[in-house]
């Protein structure tokens, strides 16, 4: 089947290159033109299964009391004190501007603040802005000295030196709102930035302004990545004609790809064929495996065309040489990512199929397309290029000799260098705090660490607090008094720098009702009383309680306003509150019953589950490429050896990371993927031409497959390392991806060509 | 055809004014007083219910009023008392039971919330005929004027109001429904009324409330109306407001 194949396709190529060209050509743009419907999906909560037990409260949360997730916009002057008119009206028109948007369900800022407070006129109690417009000195100072007598509500919108507000911005529960409203919010404040320093954060603006900064940003230095990548292909094949034809390619394999995407979602308008932030890595693993193909096939038909002189003959012996290995390294691939079905991350499994198709059809093009191409253009045999073997072409038979006469020494180093990264394994960090993700200078570094250091900082956490009693059952002295517990405990720990509940309500209340005595700033003992405070706090036009507390009383949330902390301190976070919760309420109190949350907990879930998911992915790549490969060649043993340097690279990829302190993010663990992706090709391209010369009982059988596809595999990694070029990026993680690309693609290469090879020569009496 | 013109000219001549509407709406017989116990049902957007049981006593068509609240339980013995004034601002307090005090409510927050009703302060005063311009925008086939009132110079939280309104009996004119519009001029509420006739009085016995911005609603029932109970000024009074009357 694979020779009949094999035949049509290469005959066809060479004996009718223009219809073949054409034929390809047409199915290939009819395909790409799909990729006018690929839709592009920003929100990354949507790239959540939804079992996540954190989301799932998370989500009723928000339907229940609204999206407890802000966006802060702080603006202001340094050295210049904020509270005079004319910076006043500049906050008032902003946040009246932000008001207004659709995307927006409420602005909190100095001037849509509500006070309660007591008027000394009639002791009426009064619920109204903190300053009403037209804003004179009077409304300004009355507005300082309450904020001076309620800090905790100072702090909210004030920094500590009065130098900038804080603009809280509430959005509203709609889809893909993070997204629209990061840009609206720039929209209205652009005009602001000449007279004012202008800060953003908080984890919902973080969550919609990120993945158009990666997109971009990956765009900008994919670019300068492809230009390198030609360059290092046109040194090292010296002819312009054969680089051109790589990246024609890669460039239709990647359209055929998007197209293939867009098509699906056509047809099946399923959220698997979103392309979101995740997919981001698509091109960058398509190039490398497209690339490869184009490298494998015109490396051995200069090879080829050296020998023999002849344009026909050299594409026939290169294309069946080149058949098999090309055609098991796409299905081996294919497979491998196919296994991304089984990933419980919606968008993933998209991924997987469309990688498969476009590996797929990388393959059809470099055994159609390509050969025809090469049979239309004209080659010259004396040509440098062609006629004289590359630096890397000679420096491959000494590397070939080496391996032959010292076959344990490069095994044992091998092994040695893979024993030494696992160590490396074990020191993984796992990182989502975006201060960590990006380079000092970025826009979300520098606001989030202003927001950290001046006012509430960026992130939340969540507390929502159930009682069992029922209706009304929160509201209850005993369980308010053990709620205010956990709250005052959380305002003492180290990130924390609000919180906020019903509680806040009925203490300003309180003390309110009592002539404004601090003393009764505290949780009335009675149930009549803290009804009493409601019942008149209710009666207020602005007065809404339904961000605290549900509608029956027996539901509330207690949100913690926190500094940008790191992730490994989660789970520490989450252990202490529930210990405290343990030891302090629930030995004492079995009606209510708390749930930890937020968006900062549910992505650090997100992460381990992106990183279970790329483990399973890669044992089950493995497994499958074992099987594969074990049917193919016939041999289990050759099977075993596919995988040998797969593995090892695997290994040092992440104990180099451990080593070197890079963190595992949900871009680093896309790295495992490229690593199969690539290194797979490179294993397959040397088991079958060892085989093949192996079977035609030649000595030095080591020395010729080195010599062979010591070269292409070489220069294929090199010419991939071009991706390296990500190592400029701001975003840290992306830059890691760069650097780890590098390494990923020395440690296949030579991985094939120290430790298969060597393992090969050693082994290749018990190889069948 | 001589006849039908000169018989609209005639109407037309002797239309009645939008100002002349509201003073026969306004002079409408009234009892002296009226008892009466009160459930008021407030439904939320997510169409959740909660159920106030009150007992009302006013006076001079409602602008001396006591309410005391019996259910829910939480609730009871909150009371409120308010004392419409022509030339200074409307006297209003509540009685909080759990704290043993009284707070006052400004007249300026006239359009808080009555009770957590969708109910304002505003809705449950009577309008002053001098304060609005009146207008009647058209009248039915069946009857019914659309009297349109517009606030003159004093606070609202309206703009202005579409009100329908019938003469059920030679020269008595009810309410029947009425529009209320927010200041920019969009559809804040729409009341729907219901009166029955008590003795020789259209006593309002029903009223139902939707905010169509918020997407709530109040329904108002009035039970047990008892009619010239012969209540004394002085019972108006912050002290009347301890005791809940049986």
């Amino acid at each position: 089947m694979i020779n009949y194949l094999n035949k049509l396709l290469i005959t066809r190529s060479v004996n009718n290159p223009l219809s073949v060209l054409i034929t390809s050509l047409l199915f290939t743009f009819f395909i790409a033109s799909g990729s006018v419907y690929v839709t592009q999906d920003d929100d990354m909560t949507n790239l959540l299964p939804d079992d996540i037990g954190s989301k799932q409260i998370f989500e009723e949360i928000q339907n229940d009391y609204g999206i407890t997730e802000y966006m802060y916009v702080a603006i202001g002057n340094k050295h210049k004190n904020i509270f005079n008119i004319k910076d006043l009206n500049v906050i008032s028109d902003l946040s009246n501007q932000l008001s207004e948007l659709n995307t927006v369900d409420e602005v909190i800022s100095l001037t849509t603040l509500d006070k309660i407070s007591l008027d000394p006129a009639d002791s009426s109690i009064v619920i109204d802005s903190l300053i009403t417009s037209p804003i004179n000195d009077s409304k300004i100072f009355s507005a300082i000295n309450y904020l001076n007598e309620n800090k905790i509500i100072k702090s909210r919108v004030v920094s500590n030196s009065n130098e900038f507000a804080n603009i809280i911005i509430i959005p509203e529960n709609i889809e893909g709102v993070y997204v629209d409203l990061s840009k609206e919010i720039h929209r209205i404040t652009d005009k602001y930035e000449k007279n004012y320093d202008l800060f953003y954060g908080g984890q919902a603006y973080v969550t919609g302004a990120v993945p158009e900064m990666v997109q971009k940003e990956v765009q900008i230095l994919l670019f300068f990545g492809l230009i390198l990548m030609g360059f290092i292909l046109f040194v090292n094949l010296r002819n312009i004609k054969a680089v051109a034809l790589i990246l024609f390619t890669i460039f239709t394999s990647l359209g055929a790809m998007f197209g293939f995407m867009g098509w699906i979602y056509y047809f099946t308008e399923t959220k698997q064929f979103y392309f979101t932030m995740m997919n981001t890595s698509m091109p960058i693993v398509m190039l490398t495996i497209a690339n490869s193909d184009g490298v494998h096939v015109l490396s051995r038909f200069f090879k080829e065309f050296r020998k023999c002189k002849n344009k026909k003959e050299a594409i026939e012996n290169a294309m069946n040489n080149l058949f098999l290995p090309i055609f098991l390294t796409s299905i081996t691939t294919s497979a491998a990512f196919l296994m991304l079905l089984f990933s419980p991350i919606v968008s993933l499994t998209g991924y997987g199929i469309t990688i498969a198709f476009g590996i797929m059809w990388a393959w059809l093009l470099s055994n159609t397309m390509l050969p025809s191409l090469i049979m239309l253009l004209n080659w010259n045999p004396n040509s440098k290029a062609i006629s004289k073997p590359s630096l890397v072409e000679k420096t491959m038979k000494v590397f070939g000799t080496l391996v032959t006469k010292s076959p344990k020494k490069v095994l044992f180093s091998g092994i040695f260098i893979t024993l030494f990264a696992i160590g490396g394994i074990f020191l993984i960090n796992v990182e989502v705090q975006y201060n960590k993700m990006f380079r000092e200078g970025n826009i979300i570094r520098d606001s989030a660490e202003f927001l950290d250091k001046y006012l509430m900082g960026n992130v939340n956490v969540i507390l929502r607090v159930t009682s069992e009693s029922g209706y009304d059952g929160l509201k209850n002295p005993k369980n308010l008094k053990d709620i205010q517990k956990i709250q005052n405990y959380l305002d003492t720990t180290k990130n924390v720098t609000s919180t906020i509940s019903i509680n806040d309500v009925i203490k300003q209340l309180h003390k309110t009702i009592m002539d404004d005595n601090q003393d009764f700033y505290t949780i009335p003992d009675s149930a009549q009383q803290i009804n009493n405070l409601l019942f008149l706090y209710e009666m207020n036009e602005e007065s809404d309680l339904s961000s605290l507390v549900n509608y029956d009383g027996d539901q509330g949330i207690l949100t913690g306003l926190m500094k940008t902390f790191s992730t490994v301190e989660v789970p520490i976070l989450i252990q202490n509150m529930n210990d405290f919760i343990d030891r302090n309420i629930s030995s004492i109190n079995n009606d209510l019953k708390f749930e930890i949350t937020g968006m900062m907990i549910f992505i650090e879930d997100f992460m381990w589950l992106v990183i279970k998911s790329s483990i399973s992915s890669i044992i089950l790549s493995l497994l499958v490429i074992l099987t594969i490969s074990s049917l193919f060649f016939r041999s289990w043993r050759y099977g075993l050896m596919s995988i040998i340097p797969l593995f090892s690279a695997i290994i040092l990829n992440f104990g180099l990371m451990g080593w070197f302190g890079i963190e595992l993010t949900h871009l680093t663990a896309i790295l495992s993927s490229i690593i199969l992706g690539v290194g797979v090709d490179f294993t397959i391209h040397y088991i079958t031409e060892f085989k093949r010369i192996k079977d035609d009982n030649k000595n030095n059988i080591s020395t010729e497959t080195i010599d062979n596809v010591g070269y292409p595999i070489i220069l294929d990694a090199t010419s991939n390392m071009a991706f390296g070029s990500l190592l400029l990026s701001t975003i840290i993680p992306l830059a890691h991806v760069g650097g780890l690309m590098v390494f990923a693609m020395l440690s296949t290469s030579i991985g094939a060509l120290t430790l298969l090879a060597s393992a090969l020569e050693i082994f290749k009496t018990k190889m069948k | 055809m001589k006849l039908l013109i000169i018989f609209i000219l005639f109407k037309n001549l002797f239309a009645m004014t939008g100002i002349e509407l509201a003073n026969l709406l306004d002079e409408r017989p009234k009892p002296n007083d009226v008892k009466s116990i009160n459930t008021m049902v407030l439904i939320n957007k997510d169409k959740k219910k909660k159920t106030l049981e009150l007992i009302s006593m006013s006076k001079d068509d409602s602008k001396k009023q006591m309410i005391w609240f019996l259910k829910p339980r939480k609730d009871k013995g909150i009371s409120f008392l308010k004392i419409e004034k022509e030339d200074e601002d409307d006297f209003m307090t509540m009685w909080l039971p759990g704290f043993s005090r009284f707070r006052r409510i400004k007249a300026s927050q006239k359009s808080d919330s009555f009770m957590g009703s969708d109910l304002s302060f505003e809705d449950l005063t009577n309008r002053i005929i001098e304060d609005y311009n009146y207008k009647i925008i058209k009248t039915d086939e069946n009857g019914f004027y659309f009297l349109e009132s517009t606030p003159k110079e004093i606070e609202s939280e309206y703009s202005k109001h579409i009100t329908k309104i019938k003469e059920v009996e030679d020269g008595i004119f009810i309410v029947y429904e009425e529009d209320s519009f927010d200041k920019e001029n969009n559809l804040l509420k729409n009341k729907i009324f219901n009166f029955k006739k008590i003795e020789s009085y259209y006593v309002m016995n029903e009223l139902m409330v939707k905010n169509v911005q918020k997407q709530s609603s109040t329904l108002l029932t009035l039970n047990e109306i008892k009619l010239n109970n012969e209540f004394e000024d002085k019972k108006f009074i912050q002290r009347s407001l301890k005791l809940i009357p049986k």
